[in-house]
């Protein structure tokens, strides 16, 4: 496998000072007019002093931190990375919603829903009995596995409400007989730190993952699937933990980097024809544009590459790579609080995909999925199956 | 905090309109007001199955169940529950027992 190549963090630039005031920021910012503001306006207020009451305002967390408006800056201020900033102003107990709950849910449970480790061990065994029987037999899910391959940090939300889920990753390692295993402790894969702009609450998240890994004496960790928490890993990672993880032996990947694995080096084998249906691709900020705008590799050629394995007839939703539009439930959005605005920001990421015409819509990350499938589908009427890239990938196995 | 009316009975909720006081405040008002604004049709023992075991669940461990413990308990499927509740079983089942939002991506 490639080593992921990494330069130098961020080239951004956090003085505001430098706007031109030219709204190159406002045009392709679907959370411009909520509340009368838009990325120009709220750097204007933070430049004029009025930070108090961009901080008291909930425009930013209306806004995704999807970092489309520092894409199109001409002067290359970091926009979401000033708009972060105004999130950690806030006083933990006014951040919105149950996100700062979470954070201390984590911190002191190892997960955000405070699951006990009984309850998850035990779903973790009565789901992987079911999908031996359903279709992989002498199947099991690992668990604390010393010198495995893989590091795989399980999603609380999937934990708590959608465990079936779980298993197309499950399904996609014993295709490819992997070896792999999940943490029995501190397994929570999303990093709520990162929504709420606290630092060393992230750190702390992503440290639970360097420490199991370290534990366990795995070659790779599995970056998590949810952009925002991907995001909150890679910077602490780059930040923090790079060398004392290199050191170790360790590696860390993306979903896609394992996925492609296994598909080129013909650990598992796919049909294509099981997905016959013209179908899109929606890239997620945070595994493309941001890793991009912070001199990282950006993952867009690989899940199109994943995608043309799987279907027959892929089209590209435009604008999409760097340029493409958020879905509008990045950053807390999806946990948050502020319902109608996420759904109105979900206009211009609804009126993609109908442009498209396909039927079939694939992504990957777990807040994009969920806002497609669970919100804009429902609410902008669109004739679509929305599938995570791995579902796709498990869908079309040849077991 | 917000407040809710619904047939001259008033709530204080959250910003993610849960019941802000929770099951010390909860009644059946707040069902009927929950049923209304998530547009189920009509309640049933079905319905109170769930709400009755959320919270017996939550006084006993302080948080919400797992889905997988919620449908081997109630004897429904996950499918069954969003047929029951279509916001799902954090969003709405959680929300009519009276019991806080979930802290998870749910």
């Amino acid at each position: 496998m490639e080593a992921i190549e990494l330069e130098k963090l961020s080239i951004v630039n956090y003085d505001a000072n430098l706007c031109l005031t030219c709204s190159s920021c406002v045009n392709g910012c679907p959370a411009a007019g909520i509340d009368g503001l838009d990325p120009r306006k709220a750097i204007r207020m933070y430049v004029l002093g009025l930070e108090e009451e961009l901080v008291n305002s909930k425009w930013p967390w209306v806004c995704t931190l999807c970092g489309r408006c520092a894409y199109a800056c001409p002067m290359n201020i970091d926009l979401p990375g000033i708009f972060k900033y105004i999130r950690s102003l806030r006083p933990r107990e006014k951040v919105p919603g149950v996100l700062h709950k979470g954070v201390i849910n984590v911190l002191e449970t190892g997960n955000n829903l405070r699951i006990p480790k009984d309850d998850y061990l035990m779903l973790m065994e009565e789901l992987g009995e079911e999908l031996a029987n359903e279709c992989c037999p002498g199947f099991r899910v690992p668990i604390d596995v010393v010198g495995a391959e893989y590091l795989f940090f399980p999603n609380s939300k999937e934990v708590f409400g959608e465990p079936d889920d779980m298993k197309w990753w499950w399904k996609i390692f014993y295709a490819a007989k992997a070896s792999w295993t999940i943490p029995s402790e501190n397994w929570e894969s999303v990093d709520w730190g990162s929504f709420t702009a606290d630092d060393e609450a992230s750190k702390k998240i992503a440290k639970f993952k360097v420490d199991n890994a370290k534990k366990l004496k795995v070659r790779y960790i599995i970056a998590p699937d949810c952009g925002g928490s991907s995001w909150g890993f890679r910077y602490n990672y780059e930040k923090y933990f790079k060398d004392e993880m290199k050191k170790a032996g360790i590696e860390l990947v993306y979903i896609y980097d394992v996925l492609i694995r296994f598909i080129k080096e013909g650990l598992i084998k796919i049909d294509k024809s099981k997905h016959p249906q013209l179908t899109t691709y929606h890239d997620p900020c945070k595994h493309g544009r941001i890793l991009e705008m912070n001199n990282l590799k950006p993952y867009y050629e690989e899940p199109r590459f994943i995608i043309k394995q799987c279907c027959e007839n892929f089209v590209e939703m435009y604008p999409n790579r760097g340029n493409n539009f958020c879905c509008g439930a990045g950053s807390g959005a999806w946990a948050g609080p502020y319902e109608k605005e996420r759904v109105y920001y979900g206009r211009m990421k609804a009126e993609q995909i109908r442009n498209t015409r396909a039927k079939l819509v694939i992504t990957s990350c777990s807040n994009c999925r969920d806002q497609i499938m669970k919100s804009l589908k429902k609410e902008y009427n669109l004739d679509i199956e929305v599938k995570y890239i791995w579902q796709l990938v498990a869908d079309s196995l040849i077991i | 905090m917000p407040i809710v009316e619904f047939k001259g009975h008033k709530w204080e909720v959250d910003e993610d309109g849960f019941l802000s006081g929770g099951l010390d405040v909860w009644d059946r008002d707040w069902v009927e007001y929950v049923k209304h604004i998530e547009g189920i049709p009509e309640l049933t023992d079905e319905h109170w199955k769930c709400i009755h075991f959320l919270q017996d669940y939550y006084r006993t461990h302080g948080i919400a169940p797992m889905v997988r413990i919620f449908s081997k308990v109630t004897g429904f499927k996950l499918k069954k529950i969003y047929e029951l509740f279509p916001s799902g079983p954090g969003k709405g089942a959680c929300k009519m027992a009276g019991l806080p939002k979930p802290t998870g991506c749910v």
